[in-house]
């Protein structure tokens, strides 16, 4: 509605505001943003790609359903299938306390698994931390911690630290699949 | 770029209870993060329950060390989700990722522990699972023995995009 006609009465009652976003809340931009959601459905292999430089660390978060037991999580940066991966874990399935990891040298691939317990109906859990990913003079690091459990005697909880012996910018994170396929949502987030 | 990660409700006990619970949760996001941090006045582990849902719908696996081994243990068929055993002279803190709360699939949990008794301890991380395809509208923090006084339980919401 416009306004044909202010009383004196009225401006002299009024709040004096030195800015005009008095009475609204600050805007504060988020440290933790969300970059892109994928959702591969009986899927081998899926991959974030062009992911920005703009943040310090990144962190996926998946809930995958496997189509087959005991298979595992592979991730690759930059598309890179060399031996440039190793690879620490701590792992327990209910009973026994195991860990166990990658030479320098070893299995090329694989830098962190998660689903090697995931049969075909319950979720397997797993979020990945990889740190300074942007930067191009260090080797990059990260953590990731997995979880499956079917109401059995099989469940498996996993804690892995693995690194890639490469400086270059990470900006495409591939995951797939040791053996047939897996279902549900994988989400990369930033982390300022 | 979306903006995730929002404070949903965080609830400070006044005095003494024997639980918290969060109700009417929003689908509004991808997953849940619970935070929890305060005592619980006997040594044990404080549970978790969704919906009310006590009967024996949950399961978990444990990792955990005590400072002299690392041991691994699992409960089935159980009616709530153990987060972590903890003394009953300190503050101690819990962690509890909860995937895709909304959705329709089973609901697995990430949970971490972390107790120091200066002496004694523990440190924790448990996978949890609830054999449910309801989406999560409320969840009930319960202490053993009592949640103490000042224990603090903050709930996030983490949204993809």
């Amino acid at each position: 509605m416009g306004i044909s006609r202010i009383a004196l009465s009225s401006i002299q009652t009024l709040n004096k505001s030195d800015s005009f976003l008095d009475g609204n809340p600050p805007y504060i931009p988020s440290s933790y943003e969300s970059i892109a959601t994928l959702s591969p459905s009986a899927a081998t292999t899926t991959t974030f790609s062009s992911i920005p430089s703009t943040y310090s660390s990144l962190q996926i978060r998946a809930n995958l359903i496997a189509s087959t037991a005991d298979s595992v999580l592979i991730i690759r940066l930059n598309g890179d299938s060399t031996t440039a991966y190793s690879r620490h874990a701590l792992y327990a399935n209910g009973g026994v306390v195991s860990a166990g990891g990658t030479a320098p040298t070893g299995s090329p691939i694989i830098i962190g698994f998660g689903a090697r317990g995931a049969g075909v109906t319950y979720p397997t859990v797993g979020i990945v931390d990889l740190i300074d990913y942007a930067s191009t003079t260090k080797y990059k690091t990260g953590r990731s911690m997995f979880g499956y459990d079917d109401n059995s005697t099989a469940g498996d909880i996993e804690l892995n630290s693995f690194s890639w012996r490469n400086t270059a910018a990470v900006t495409s994170i591939t995951i797939s699949i040791g053996t047939g396929t897996f279902t549900g949502s994988v989400a990369l987030y930033g982390v300022k | 770029m979306a903006i995730t990660y929002d404070l949903i409700s965080s609830q400070t006990l006044a005095s003494a209870a024997s639980s918290i619970t969060f109700s009417s949760i929003a689908a509004s996001w991808t997953d849940l993060r619970l935070v929890l941090t305060g005592g619980i006045t006997v040594a044990g582990s404080p549970t978790l329950r969704f919906n009310s849902d006590a009967t024996t719908n949950y399961s978990i696996t444990t990792l955990y060390g005590n400072g002299t081994s690392a041991l691994s243990t699992s409960q089935t068929s159980t009616n709530k989700i153990a987060l972590g055993d903890a003394g009953n002279s300190n503050v101690y803190l819990w962690t509890v990722d909860i995937f895709s709360y909304a959705g329709s699939t089973y609901k697995t949990t990430l949970g971490t522990s972390a107790s120091d008794d200066n002496g004694s301890g523990q440190v924790s991380n448990i996978v949890g699972l609830w054999r449910s395809t309801s989406a999560i509208t409320s969840l009930t923090i319960n202490g053993s023995g009592n949640l103490k006084s000042g224990t603090t339980a903050t709930l996030y919401g983490i949204k993809a995009a």
